[in-house]
């Protein structure tokens, strides 16, 4: 028996029970300052490696696009000849546009109340699809807010915040799940992650019509998500397994990969 | 103590390294895991007694930094050890001039350790996920050996000029 108990295995044995046990118990009281502390001494460090990283992808996708370019720079000249028509037309569609959205109830998107925040870490696709940014209650975030680019298109949600740094987890993560609605037809439903499939339309009655092309925003319904941040386009769409309602793919315009600042939305500036 | 700063600043690089660098260039369906592989280059220049130690230590700063529950990544370091102790010692003694074939072939098993477990975890942590969604498809399986290979030979250097040196 002594001989057993001073095997590697008995050891090993030992170490994972006590760490499923505290798995299982999750002390987020005792682990939330330790990670605070953690993370606010290795953040500075992040940032800098993240901020490295992203400039040689940048390299790199230029040095790759060379050989594109005198084909894109004549493509770009016969685009902005056609851009300059479509502008003409598009200031009159504004006009129209912000009139329906005062219709449709949707903030105007310079009326949300932002706080820029550089991304320092993510895992896109570990243990559950969640960027990292080096803003924490110290600056005012919360659980919960909504993260955007562009200050329109939402990335995710805060999902746990340290004094300096906070989770945000993905449209695609699984545990994410917003009421949306489109603004081409009024369909409501809910932007449901997929892990590792993108992000679906899904609880969408068959009586409501949803097309491909339509734009997702979120409906304003759930705390703090305000209504009108755009969410994807849908693509191709069919019914659940059970027929009861209409399902669809959100293709989201946001290259999570590429993110290098995101702006969290801590309210309306009217509140 | 020189020793216990060197390893942990390497860790602390490996960190870095995986949550803020790698995933920025390296799509995510193919993306190896640095952490894993330092604590496995570690079981294999250290042997079990030594490499146990750290990775305790290594888990325990990968949970606080990937904001995963306290234990997670301990329990797949602590098998994968064991697993690295187990077959070394049984390998080397039984097939002689193993060697490259062994460390591939511990590679491979902390891939598969790692991918099971983290999708084990989120099917455990209820996320609504099957557990072959969450492993992928057995291509991105073979490409993440491969980045893992490349980063288990990095380490593995990095560790012995280390010692060579500074130890």
């Amino acid at each position: 028996m002594q001989r057993f108990t001073s095997t590697k295995l008995f050891k090993i044995f030992l170490l994972v029970a006590f760490f499923i046990g505290l798995l299982y118990l999750n002390p987020v009281k005792i682990s939330n300052p330790i990670r605070t502390i953690f993370l606010a001494g290795l953040s500075p460090f992040q940032k800098i490696a993240y901020t490295t990283s992203a400039a040689i992808e940048g390299v790199g996708e230029f040095i790759s696009s060379i050989g594109q370019l005198k084909a894109e720079n004549k493509k770009l000249i016969s685009e902005n000849e056609r851009l300059l028509q479509e502008r003409a037309t598009l200031v009159d569609m504004k006009n129209e546009n912000d009139d329906l959205r005062k219709q449709l109830g949707l903030l105007p998107r310079d009326q949300f109340k932002l706080l820029a925040a550089n991304v320092i870490s993510q895992d896109l696709n570990g243990m559950g699809n969640w960027i990292e940014i080096d803003k924490g209650r110290d600056s005012g975030v919360t659980e919960g807010m909504p993260v955007i680019i562009s200050k329109s298109a939402l990335v995710g949600r805060v999902s746990e915040v340290t004094l300096k740094n906070a989770k945000i987890i993905l449209l695609t993560n699984p545990k994410s799940v917003i009421n949306v609605t489109t603004t081409q037809t009024g369909a409501k439903g809910v932007a449901r992650g997929e892990y590792g499939l993108g992000v679906t339309f899904d609880m969408v009655l068959q009586a409501d019509v949803i097309q491909g092309g339509n734009e997702v925003v979120t409906s304003g319904i759930g705390v703090g998500m305000p209504r009108g941040l755009y969410v994807g386009t849908i693509q191709g769409v069919h019914s659940s397994a059970d027929h009861l309602f209409q399902q669809a793919t959100i293709v989201s315009p946001v290259q999570i990969s590429n993110l290098q600042f995101v702006f969290v939305v801590l309210g309306n500036k009217e509140n | 103590m020189r020793k216990k700063i060197i390893y942990l600043g390497l860790i602390f690089f490996a960190l870095l390294i995986q949550l803020s660098f790698l995933s920025v260039l390296i799509s995510p369906d193919v993306l190896g895991d640095s952490v894993l592989m330092l604590v496995l280059a570690m079981a294999v220049l250290d042997g079990f007694a030594l490499a146990l130690n750290w990775a305790i230590v290594a888990g325990l700063f990968y949970d606080l930094a990937s904001f995963a529950p306290l234990g997670q990544h301990v329990i797949i370091f602590l098998l994968l050890i064991y697993a690295v102790s187990f077959f070394s010692r049984r390998l080397s003694v039984e097939v002689k001039g193993i060697g490259i074939l062994l460390l591939v072939l511990f590679i491979i098993a902390a891939t598969l350790i790692s991918k099971s477990l983290f999708s084990l975890f989120l099917m455990l942590g209820q996320q609504p996920v099957s557990f072959f969604q969450v492993f992928g498809s057995f291509k991105f399986f073979i490409f993440q050996v491969g980045c893992n290979a490349g980063l288990f030979f990095f380490w593995l250097s990095a560790l012995k000029k280390f010692k060579k040196r500074f130890l």
